[in-house]
């Protein structure tokens, strides 16, 4: 499941990463005028470029990993439904009541002839 | 009452003819378009507008990042905010194949809403990433402030 969403994942690291070493580079750009005692008017163009395709990178790689967009029309939902579906209330359906202990020696004193009680599933589960 | 088109307006792609059956009849598929025009869903409405949303702001977040570390001015600050805006709604749009109808019902509405929603991030990381850039040079992450 990682790794069928990755790819998007994969671009927002990489443009995260290219983003990053192009502030690391403007960082060093800023100690070198410095040094060299000029002013620091703005970075190179080889950084605006490199940030700019970072920034490009990181809004497709978002995109591409954002959840899928859903069809608006009712149409497509309606028709899919059932007749059982429409009646039923399986919220309201009651499955886990006393009578389980009342089963086969549930209720009885030794513990050896308790039967193992299967799992109950909840109403929702049981819905298709 | 909403009128009904007329029966020579097919739009309905091919999908729906399934094989071995003959054509649906121009009553019908007038009707599926009607209903598929007029009866939309109002929770997957919701849902996509949120998730243009949170894609939109992420889209803001990132440009905040590059505008703090291009050190760019005010009024150059807010158009790398609407470039961006305008390369996610590009971007959006190829990966929609240029067809918003079945989920956002108009092309026009993902260009006109929202211009202004992810602004505040926006604001928020340009202010940080300048500051954290240019005045503290990076070192602000291990606490030391530079003089």
């Amino acid at each position: 499941v990682f790794l069928m969403g990755a790819s998007g994942k994969l671009l927002l690291g990489a443009g995260f990463l290219v983003m990053a070493h192009a502030a690391l580079s403007v960082v060093q750009q800023r100690h070198y005028v410095r040094l060299m005692e000029q002013e620091f008017l703005r970075p190179s163009t080889d950084i605006v470029v490199e940030l700019f395709l970072g920034a490009a990178v990181c809004v497709w790689g978002v995109f591409v990993s954002a959840s899928p967009l859903v069809s608006i029309h009712a149409v497509d939902k309606l028709a899919c439904r059932t007749w059982e579906s429409l009646t039923t209330r399986a919220e309201f359906r009651s499955f886990n009541h006393r009578g389980r202990a009342l089963g086969p020696n549930q209720g009885g004193a030794d513990p050896a002839r308790r039967h193992h009680v299967p799992e109950v599933l909840s109403p929702l589960e049981m819905v298709d | 009452p909403p009128k009904k088109p007329r029966s020579g307006s097919r739009k309905v792609p091919a999908e729906t003819i399934t094989p071995g059956k003959t054509a649906q009849p121009e009553e019908e598929v007038a009707e599926l378009n009607y209903k598929k025009e007029k009866f939309l869903s109002n929770e997957a409405q919701a849902l996509n507008i949120k998730n243009l949303g949170k894609c939109r702001t992420f889209g803001a977040v990132c440009a905040g990042v590059g505008a703090g570390i291009l050190k760019l001015g005010a009024f150059q600050g807010f158009l790398f905010f609407f470039f961006v805006f305008l390369l996610s709604n590009l971007i959006l749009m190829f990966r929609l194949n240029f067809k918003a109808e079945p989920y956002f019902g108009k092309l026009s509405f993902v260009w006109g809403q929202g211009k202004l929603s992810g602004f505040m991030s926006f604001l928020l990381f340009w202010v940080l990433f300048h500051n954290l850039v240019h005045i503290y040079q990076g070192l602000f992450l291990f606490f030391v402030v530079r003089e």
